[in-house]
C-alpha cells in the first residue's frame, strides 16, 4: 500500500493541475465541385487563433510535419485526395476533413434517366453529367434524389469506344435516411446482338451505420475492357431499411449527382 | 522500508514534483479562452452538474435569470421540468412535471412579480406559470388566424413578451408563423410563415423584443434554417435580415447593448455536434463566435461562420446574468447540464 503513495500524489498534483483540453473541430474544404476539367481549387477554412492546419496529398494521415495551409491549392490529377488536420498546442487535433477529386471521363453525349423525386430534382437533363457535384448536403441542386425500387441511367457516349471503369458518385446520410443502393449492374451495349450485355457489377452491405454525411464514390471495374457506345447503369436502392436504424423496415433514399466514364 | 523501496518511493515522488512546474506552465499555455474581440471567456463544463439519479435532464432547452438573480433551466425531463440554480451552481429548487416537449422559456416582470412563459412542442401550447410553476394561463393552438386546422400543426418553440404585456410567440416547428396576443391572451394577429420571400420563416426557432434602440422597439425573429435573423416592426411588418451565413441560430437573446445566440450547428458540418455561440453588436455585426471562426466582413458581407473548437455539441439557449456570465443549455448533448462561461477582462 506504501508503495501506491507516490502514485496518489502524482495523480493528485495531476490532476490539480490539468486543463480540460478541448479537441479543435476538422477544418472547412471549400470547393465549388469535386468533379472537375483540366485542374481546380481547394481552399481550406479555419479561422481559429492558436491553431494551423497541416494537408497531404498522399493519402496519408496528415501530422504537423506535413505542409501548413497557406493558401489555395490546385489539383489537376486525377483522383487527388487532400486530408487536412487541425492542430494547436493547447487543443487536441481534430479530425481529419478529407474530400478526393475527380476528373473528367469519356465525354458523354446524352444521358437517359428515371426521373428522379420532384423534391431533388438535379438541375436538368445534365445533373449527372455537368461536373458539378461532391456536396456533402441533399438539399444541393446537384444531387438527383430517388425514392424507387429501381433506378435505370443510360448513357450514350456518341460513338463507340472502350470502357474500362464506370464511377458514380452517391450521397450517403443514413441518419437522413439515404443510403448507397444495395447492387449497382452495369451493362454495355452490344452492336451485335443490338442489346446490352452484363459489363460488371458491386453490391453493397451495410452492416452497421454509417454516421454522418459524406460523399461517396463507387467503382464498377469491368469484367474485362469492353467497345461500346452506350453503357446502362441499373441501381438497386434499399428497399428496407436494416434493422440497426430507428426507420428501420422503411423504404430508404438514394442520391446520385456524378456519373464517370474511364 | 528498505532501501529499494526507498529509492523508488524518492524517485517517483521527485518525479511527481518535477512535473509540477511543467503542469503549471501547462496550466497557464493551455488555458482556452473562448471567443473574440471584447466578448472572451473562460469556460466552466461542470457548472451546473448534478445527481442524474436525482435530477435528470434531457434536452436542456433554454435558460432565464430571474429577478432574485437565481438561474432557471427548462428541461424535457418531466421528473423535473424546471431546474433553479443559483449561481454559483448550487440547485435551489425543481419543479414541473406536465411538460413533455418543454422548448421554450421566457421570463416576464409583470407589475414586479415574475412569470414565466413555458412553449411546449408536445401539447401544442403555450402556458404562463408563476415563477414557482403555479398555471396562470394556457394559450391552446390559434385557430383564429385561419392557418391551423388541429393543435398538432402547431409546435411553439419560443416566447416574447412586450412592456405592454403583448405575446409573441413563434411556431418554429410547426408553420413558422408568429402569432401576437394581448396580455389577456386574446388573439390580435399573425404573420410570417414559409414562402419565398424575405418576410418569410423557415424554422422560426425564436423570437425576442429588441429594446435596444428605446426609440424604436422591434421584434428579431429567429430563421434557422437559412442561417438569419430576420427585424419586424411590432405589428409583424418586415424590415429587413441579419444575415449569418453557417450559423444555425436559436432564439436572440438581448442583454445591453448586445445580442447573444446559440448556434446549434454550423451549415458545413450539419448533425455532427458543430454548434458554438455567437454574440452581435449593438449595430447587429458579429464580433465574437465562442468555439466558432473568428468573424470577418469582406465587402460588409458576412464570411462563412463555423466551429472551431469541440467546446459544445449542440448548443440550443444562452442566458446572460446580471454580472455578465454567460449558461449555454444544450439540446441532444449526452444529458449534459449546463455550462457557465466567465467574461476575461
Amino acid at each position: 500500500m506504501k508503495k501506491l503513495f507516490p502514485f496518489f500524489l502524482l495523480i493528485c498534483s495531476c490532476s490539480l493541475f490539468a486543463q480540460q483540453k478541448f479537441q479543435l473541430a476538422p477544418p472547412l474544404l471549400k470547393y465549388s465541385s469535386v468533379f472537375f476539367a483540366g485542374k481546380t481549387s481547394l481552399e481550406i477554412k479555419f479561422a481559429q487563433k492558436g491553431a494551423s492546419v497541416h494537408y497531404s496529398l498522399n493519402n496519408e494521415e496528415p501530422t504537423e510535419q506535413d505542409p501548413v495551409y497557406l493558401g489555395p491549392i490546385t489539383i489537376s490529377n486525377n483522383f487527388t485526395t487532400v486530408k487536412a488536420k487541425a492542430f494547436g498546442e493547447s487543443f487536441l487535433p481534430s479530425q481529419t476533413s478529407v474530400v478526393t477529386f475527380i476528373k473528367e471521363g469519356k465525354k458523354i453525349k446524352t444521358v437517359d434517366f428515371t426521373v428522379p423525386d420532384a423534391k431533388y430534382p438535379g438541375s436538368g437533363i445534365n445533373t449527372l453529367i455537368d461536373n458539378k457535384g461532391g456536396i456533402d448536403q441533399a438539399g444541393s441542386k446537384t444531387w438527383f434524389g430517388y425514392h424507387n425500387d429501381t433506378v435505370s441511367i443510360i448513357l450514350d457516349l456518341g460513338k463507340e469506344q472502350v470502357v474500362e471503369d464506370v464511377l458514380v458518385n452517391f450521397l450517403q446520410s443514413e441518419g437522413s435516411w439515404i443510403f448507397l443502393p444495395e447492387q449497382i449492374l452495369v451493362y454495355t451495349f452490344n452492336k451485335k446482338t443490338n442489346g446490352f450485355s452484363p459489363f460488371g457489377k458491386d453490391v453493397l452491405f451495410m452492416e452497421e451505420q454509417t454516421p454522418g454525411t459524406k460523399c461517396n464514390y463507387q467503382i464498377i471495374h469491368g469484367r474485362y475492357k469492353t467497345k461500346t457506345s452506350k453503357i446502362l447503369i441499373s441501381f438497386w436502392p434499399v428497399k428496407k431499411i436494416p434493422d440497426w436504424h430507428p426507420a428501420k423496415g422503411e423504404h430508404a433514399w438514394m442520391f446520385i449527382d456524378e456519373i464517370k466514364i474511364y | 522500508m528498505n532501501r529499494r523501496t526507498f529509492i523508488q518511493q524518492s524517485s517517483l515522488a521527485a518525479a511527481g514534483l518535477a512535473c509540477m512546474p511543467q503542469l503549471l506552465s501547462a496550466k497557464e499555455r493551455e488555458e482556452v479562452i473562448l471567443g473574440h474581440n471584447k466578448k472572451r471567456y473562460r469556460i466552466d463544463t461542470k457548472w451546473g452538474v448534478q445527481d442524474f439519479n436525482r435530477y435528470p435532464v434531457k434536452d436542456c432547452h433554454e435558460m432565464v435569470q430571474d429577478s432574485k438573480g437565481r438561474i432557471i433551466l427548462l428541461t424535457n425531463e418531466t421528473k423535473n421540468n424546471v431546474i433553479v440554480y443559483d449561481k454559483k451552481g448550487k440547485l435551489l429548487t425543481t419543479w414541473g412535471n406536465e411538460y413533455p416537449g418543454a422548448h421554450g422559456l421566457t421570463l416576464f416582470n409583470e407589475n414586479g412579480e415574475d412569470v414565466l412563459f413555458i412553449c411546449d412542442n408536445n401539447r401544442h401550447q403555450v402556458i404562463k406559470t408563476t415563477v414557482d410553476g403555479r398555471v396562470l394561463m394556457t394559450l391552446d393552438y390559434p385557430k383564429e388566424t385561419g392557418e391551423y386546422n388541429k393543435a398538432e400543426e402547431y409546435i411553439p418553440t419560443e416566447t416574447t413578451i412586450a412592456p405592454n404585456g403583448d405575446i409573441y410567440i413563434a411556431d418554429g416547428y410547426g408553420k413558422d408563423f408568429i402569432m401576437q396576443y394581448n396580455s389577456k391572451g386574446e388573439f390580435i394577429r399573425h404573420w410570417g410563415g414559409r414562402g419565398a420571400e424575405e418576410k418569410h420563416l423557415k424554422n422560426a426557432h425564436g423570437v425576442c423584443y429588441d429594446n435596444r434602440d428605446k426609440n424604436n422597439p422591434l421584434l428579431i425573429v429567429t430563421s434557422r434554417e437559412q442561417n438569419a435573423f430576420k427585424r419586424y416592426k411590432l405589428d409583424g411588418t418586415y424590415i429587413d435580415t441579419i444575415a449569418l451565413p453557417g450559423a444555425w441560430v436559436c432564439r436572440p437573446v438581448i442583454h445591453g447593448e448586445f445580442l447573444y445566440a446559440a448556434v446549434l450547428q454550423s451549415q458545413s458540418r450539419l448533425w455532427q455536434e458543430s454548434g458554438f455561440v455567437t454574440i452581435l453588436d449593438k449595430n447587429n455585426q458579429v464580433v465574437s463566435n465562442l468555439a466558432g471562426s473568428e468573424p470577418v466582413y469582406t465587402n460588409n458581407k458576412l464570411d462563412e461562420q463555423y466551429q472551431t473548437i469541440k467546446a459544445f455539441q449542440y448548443p440550443h439557449d444562452v442566458c446572460i446574468d446580471d454580472e455578465e456570465n454567460l449558461y449555454v443549455a444544450q439540446w441532444n448533448s449526452g444529458h449534459v447540464y449546463p455550462y457557465k462561461l466567465t467574461p476575461v477582462v
